[in-house]
């Protein structure tokens, strides 16, 4: 009687396919993190390892999301599941390469043995942290007001991004000898912002695919 | 707000088969020039919904409709306009293609003969054009005087379109036009619903969910004789309001 239950099996799939995905991504940004605070370059080796698996599973989901589109040419909330999988599919692979770009930093990091003291990023670290779990739980909980937290908490991120450049510059003026080790600082800062402005999309695309609204560009 | 263009208002319209009632207070106001698509499943009314834009359910006996269908402001069903002149504003095309026994020039000449006077010349020039704007002139054109019901299947819902609007209707009324029709005439016949709502007002009732969103600027449901949801077609099938129409479209019925 259940005319669905072939969809249902290829949404099932799908699901199951980001849910890999996701936390793939999340470890490995985790590790990167882990990666530059513990100057770990094994660890940071493991993130580089693991993002051709991301870009794999990727495509994968790609062409399976252009499958169902051709096969079964979904409507309403069908057709917005589909095209926010394809999007969130997008911003978790770019994720990955963001934690990529941090663990490239974390070996140069790793290698230099100074004595000086490195910026302290814990604060940011956390935010992210929370910022990406959020994100997550709100796609996979179909959760808005989630979505709305994380959509809310990008500028407090952006405004740390912002404050460590002005710190480290502030660094480097006075003292340049390090200043190898903070530009990899900085790197790391921009990339965990635009962590942050990935999952700042994520938690749009869970509020298009719940509400049917696009609520990008809104911001004041 | 008010200023909007409708070429048809429906109002209150109930409808019998006898004592069965099957619309129920259907109200839909239909833009003028523009394709207004109306779907839902079987039995839920939208044939005999369209069936009362021309009134050809006066044809059979014991049907009949309450309310309003104001054309142009006129209620049709008062019985203020002559049957004969609204079928010829009101034009209809049905899921079977239905050519008259005759050639395929006839087939459109006959109905020009019966509403207006017309030279020769005049006739042929509306047949050609007319055949024109149905798509169909560059596969009949050679063979204008042969019988029309050798023609395919596709060519002769084409005909039939063509038919329908040499007579310059107003509004068109398409019922499954397409649903005995291959995808690549079905193709052609949208291309031609197009072209033709520059001129026309089209309503056409499909099963075809991908055709109405394809074609239709505008989208009605039906279910049980009564409109669940009326919107811009875009919305109706990104984000409809009404979850009976979210379950339809998306195939999660019954």
């Amino acid at each position: 009687m259940n005319m669905k239950a072939h969809w249902n099996r290829q949404i099932d799939e799908l699901n199951r396919m980001m849910a890999s995905q996701a936390t793939a991504v999340e470890e490995s940004v985790q590790n990167a993190i882990r990666a530059v605070t513990e100057k770990n370059s094994e660890l940071a080796v493991a993130v580089l390892d693991g993002d051709d698996i991301i870009d794999e599973y990727e495509v994968r989901i790609e062409e399976e999301c252009l499958k169902v589109l051709a096969l079964y040419q979904p409507v309403a909330s069908d057709l917005r599941f589909v095209i926010t999988l394809l999007k969130v599919n997008t911003e978790l692979e770019r994720i990955g390469d963001l934690a990529t770009n941090m663990a490239k930093r974390a070996i140069h990091i790793a290698k230099v043995h100074s004595h000086e003291e490195l910026p302290d990023f814990s604060a940011m670290f956390m935010e992210v942290s929370n910022c990406l779990k959020n994100a997550l739980d709100a796609f996979f909980c179909r959760d808005c007001s989630k979505a709305e937290a994380v959509i809310a908490g990008d500028d407090a991120i952006d405004k740390r991004h912002h404050d460590n450049i002005a710190k480290i510059v502030e660094v480097i003026k006075t003292n340049p000898t390090n200043s190898d080790v903070l530009f990899d600082f900085l790197t790391v800062s921009r990339n965990l912002e635009r962590i942050a402005d990935s999952c700042t999309n994520i938690g749009e695309d869970v509020i298009y695919l719940e509400q049917g609204i696009i609520v990008r560009h809104q911001r004041t | 707000m008010t200023m909007e263009n409708f070429k048809l208002e429906v109002r209150n319209l109930n409808f019998f088969y006898g004592r069965h009632q099957t619309l129920f207070d259907n109200c839909l106001s239909i833009r003028d020039k523009s394709v207004t698509a109306i779907i839902g499943p079987s039995g839920c009314g939208k044939s005999t919904h369209l069936r009362t834009y021309n009134r050809i359910y006066d044809l059979y006996k014991g049907q009949h409709a309450t309310g309003e269908i104001l054309l142009d402001g006129l209620n049709i069903l008062s019985g203020a306009v002559d049957p004969l002149e609204l079928r010829r504003r009101i034009g209809m095309i049905f899921q079977k293609p239905t050519p008259f026994p005759m050639s395929v020039y006839d087939n459109i000449a006959w109905p020009l003969r019966l509403h207006f006077r017309l030279a020769k010349s005049e006739i042929s020039d509306r047949v050609q054009d007319a055949l024109v704007r149905a798509a169909l002139w560059d596969e009949v054109k050679e063979k204008l005087h042969a019988s029309a019901q050798a023609l395919s299947g596709g060519q002769q819902q084409r005909l039939c379109i063509a038919r329908a609007i040499a007579v310059e209707p107003e509004i068109l009324l398409m019922d499954e036009p397409t649903s005995a029709i291959d995808p690549v005439v079905t193709l052609k016949i949208e291309d031609a619903v197009r072209e033709l709502k520059k001129h026309f007002t089209i309503v056409i009732v499909t099963h075809n969910m991908q055709q109405a969103a394809r074609l239709s600027d505008y989208t009605a449901f039906f279910y049980q004789g009564r409109i669940v949801e009326y919107d811009r077609t875009e919305i109706i099938f990104t984000n409809p309001n009404q979850k009976q129409t979210e379950d339809y479209i998306t195939g999660r019925f019954g």
